[in-house]
């Protein structure tokens, strides 16, 4: 018979003991979090059954809208593209991997940037509100959309990156690069998904890390000229950016989502009723810094570029991308207009036309208060005159600039191209950048639907009045695709300065017609 | 017994503002405590400070004996509240509303229908559940605010004057509701100016 010691005994039992405890609370925390599923499940099906739901017969003409379209239209354009040559030919293998690099780090940066602002835990602000006043961890009611969501939106970027290349591109004419485009597509999807969740639960700083690295990488990559290679490492970063961004969403910062979501449920309603640009203007930057900057040391107001230029310079992070797009769009226009890339001239004319758009809007925001000096009554008594001078001034110097700017750019770097046709570059550019302006001018006196456009437009094609409402949504960027078109389209370019110069009176004239009824 | 609401010298301050005097006391369980003082005397910002969406300058408040964190499970399971709007679904009716925040807490159990059924009797809403929140006065809505609130299982509940757009009948009705879920073991406090509601309190906390 052995005898134990009383010491070994007591330290025997405690152990036990505290197995059991471990056993306990190991057992408590699994039931706690069966529990949790089951809350969760139990309000998302009430969720899923509330009253004013979508019922089936508009979810069924959904669908039948959805296979109009298809049959209508991508039958036909798949159809056209099978049977007519390649509109950009990557042959080459050095060609494609580095159209498959661009378009792949362009996803991810994308995917990104859209997670900043509406990523894939925003959730309807109630139902939110009703998870965060719960004692459930995040990870139980935010695991489904970080899951979910993501996996629909890599699908839907699969499916339109293959089929974009096959109505694009000659990688689908053999078997072996069709294969690695779709490797690439899924790659690229798989990332973008990834991405897109981890640019909402990530810090901006960490944001920046992957959006660095994607570039080197892809700088790396297409020095291989490898286009599997592409897929590949599409494929390792999406991994370690998905274990990496799902394992944050148990930290992620509740009252933050919970402002991006009431946010997103304001934006949504906006642009369900027609009204887009109020929901694009919810995501515009507060103003700050710089509080006394409008006077100068005497006390009096600077002048009108000065103002401008301390207000733009209140919202940096715009204003930076402003000029950004300013400066390509200038340089794009630029060798679009002469040519002399040597690929497809109006393609890259009319991009850099719409960068130059895009950085017209963000580079201030006397836009803004010309639109309400216009249409609201006036607080002080009458109105005053010189509103366009005061308002118009920093716009027209910012996006002349920029765009003078870009285009020298790029002219000095390709000045052999040029020297021939120096004129007709400046002049085909001035028509260009006077179109832009006058094409933003028509986006920014837009105030609401008018309610002229819900009535029918009956045609042979059926009622297109949702073409025109989709039109009048981006009425500013249709201006300019379609002035650009038609300003390309002239014989020479003195008449396609004459063109733009119409184009933009008709711009203006709108404008000014849209500022008059709302009063 | 440790009190579930205990203030301890709170105050704030914002520059040379008092936002909220040192204020002291402690709410046991099942204690219906109020708030009153004028205007901007710091009402608002003594149950901020209890919800921990507002930090103190000095002193400290506890529940439960310890610090609020809004990020902490246990402090979410204690504390229910009326302080901030709540947002609403307008596309789910009162009743539904009702049903999916008890559900958050109790599941698929008969226990969700009962606690919204109950709710909704005791505030008077039965009439009014199957319609959409845009379809109800200020009042109904405020009623509705109270049902989203006090739906759902609590140790302690802080509610910002909850008497708003109620007439008379009704604030008693919401007195009469406090009353019987304090005498069920509930901590409240409730900043209000309704003197029916400080006549039902246990103790009072004078601000200002």
């Amino acid at each position: 018979m052995t005898r134990q010691d009383p010491v070994t005994s007591a330290e025997a039992e405690a152990e036990v003991e505290a197995d059991t405890e471990t056993e306990a609370e190991t057992r408590l925390e699994a039931e706690a979090e069966a529990e949790a599923g089951d809350r969760v499940r139990a309000v998302w099906h009430r969720y899923s059954r509330r009253g004013d739901r979508a019922s089936a017969g508009s979810r069924a003409y959904t669908a039948y809208l959805v296979v109009l379209f298809g049959t209508l239209f991508l039958v036909p354009a798949l159809h056209a593209a099978a049977t007519s040559p390649a509109l950009v030919s990557l042959r080459t293998p050095g060609a494609a991997t580095a159209a498959a690099c661009a378009f792949t780090v362009t996803a991810c940066w994308t995917a990104q940037l859209a997670g900043r602002f509406w990523g894939p835990l925003v959730l309807q602000p109630f139902v939110l509100h009703v998870f965060m006043s719960t004692d459930l961890p995040p990870t139980a009611y935010l695991g489904r959309p970080a899951r979910r969501r993501p996996a629909y939106a890599g699908t839907a970027l699969l499916l339109a990156s293959c089929t974009a290349a096959y109505l694009t591109t000659d990688l689908f004419d053999h078997v072996g690069t069709g294969l690695q485009a779709v490797a690439v597509a899924a790659g690229a999807g798989a990332l973008a998904a990834t991405a897109w969740l981890w640019g909402q639960v990530r810090t901006a700083r960490d944001n920046l890390v992957l959006a660095s690295a994607a570039g080197a990488a892809a700088v790396v990559v297409t020095v291989t000229a490898q286009l599997w290679l592409v897929a590949v490492a599409a494929a390792a970063a999406a991994t370690v950016t998905g274990r990496a961004a799902f394992r944050s969403v148990r930290t992620v910062d509740l009252s933050r989502l919970a402002r991006e979501s009431a946010r997103a449920s304001q934006a949504q309603t906006y642009a369900l009723t027609g009204t887009l640009h109020h929901a694009l203007d919810l995501y515009r930057p507060e103003p700050r810094g710089l509080t006394s900057a409008l006077f100068r040391p005497g006390g009096r107001l600077r002048g009108h570029v000065s103002r401008g230029a301390v207000r733009a310079l209140r919202t940096p992070g715009r204003t930076g991308a402003a000029a950004l797009l300013l400066l390509t769009g200038g340089a794009a226009m630029t060798l679009g207009t002469a040519g002399a890339y040597g690929g497809p001239a109006p393609l890259l004319w009319t991009a850099g036309a719409c960068c130059a758009y895009l950085g017209a809007g963000r580079a201030g925001e006397t836009w803004r208060g010309l639109r309400d000096e216009s249409t609201l009554p006036p607080l002080y008594g009458g109105r005053r005159g010189g509103a366009f001078a005061r308002a118009l001034t920093w716009p027209v110097v910012a996006v002349t600039t920029g765009t003078l700017l870009g285009g020298g750019a790029a002219a000095a770097a390709r000045w052999s191209s040029y020297d021939d046709r120096t004129a007709e570059t400046v002049l085909l550019v001035a028509g260009t950048v006077v179109l832009v302006l006058g094409a933003r001018f028509l986006r920014e006196m837009k105030s609401n639907l008018p309610l002229s456009l819900l009535l029918p437009v009956m045609t042979p094609f059926g009622d297109l009045s949702g073409l025109l409402i989709a039109a009048w949504q981006f009425d500013g960027l249709v201006a300019v695709v379609l002035g650009t078109a038609v300003t390309h389209a002239a014989p020479s370019a003195p008449w396609a300065a004459l063109l733009a110069a119409g184009t933009t009176a008709c711009c203006v004239w709108t404008g000014l017609r849209r500022t008059r009824s709302a009063r | 017994m440790v009190a579930v609401l205990a203030a301890d010298g709170a105050a704030v301050t914002l520059g040379d503002a008092t936002l909220l005097e040192p204020t002291s006391f402690e709410a046991g369980p099942g204690e219906l405590w109020c708030v009153t003082g004028g205007n901007g005397t710091g009402k608002t910002t003594l149950l901020r400070a209890f919800l921990g969406t507002r930090s103190l300058t000095a002193g400290s408040v506890c529940v439960r004996g310890e610090p609020p964190a809004r990020t902490d499970p246990r402090h979410r399971r204690l504390m229910a509240s009326l302080v901030e709007p709540v947002p609403v679904a307008r596309d789910m009716t009162l009743r539904e509303q009702v049903t999916l925040v008890a559900a958050s807490w109790y599941g698929n159990s008969a226990a969700t229908t009962e606690a919204a059924d109950r709710v909704v009797e005791r505030l008077g809403l039965s009439a009014l559940a199957e319609r959409f929140p845009h379809q109800v006065s200020s009042g109904q809505s405020q009623l509705f605010g109270l049902a989203l609130t006090l739906v759902r299982p609590a140790d302690a509940v802080l509610l910002d004057e909850p008497e708003r757009h109620l007439d008379r009948h009704r604030v008693d009705l919401v007195a009469d509701l406090l009353t019987e879920r304090a005498q069920a073991g509930t901590a409240f406090l409730v900043a209000t100016h309704e003197p029916a509601l400080v006549a039902a309190c246990d103790g009072r906390v004078e601000l200002g």
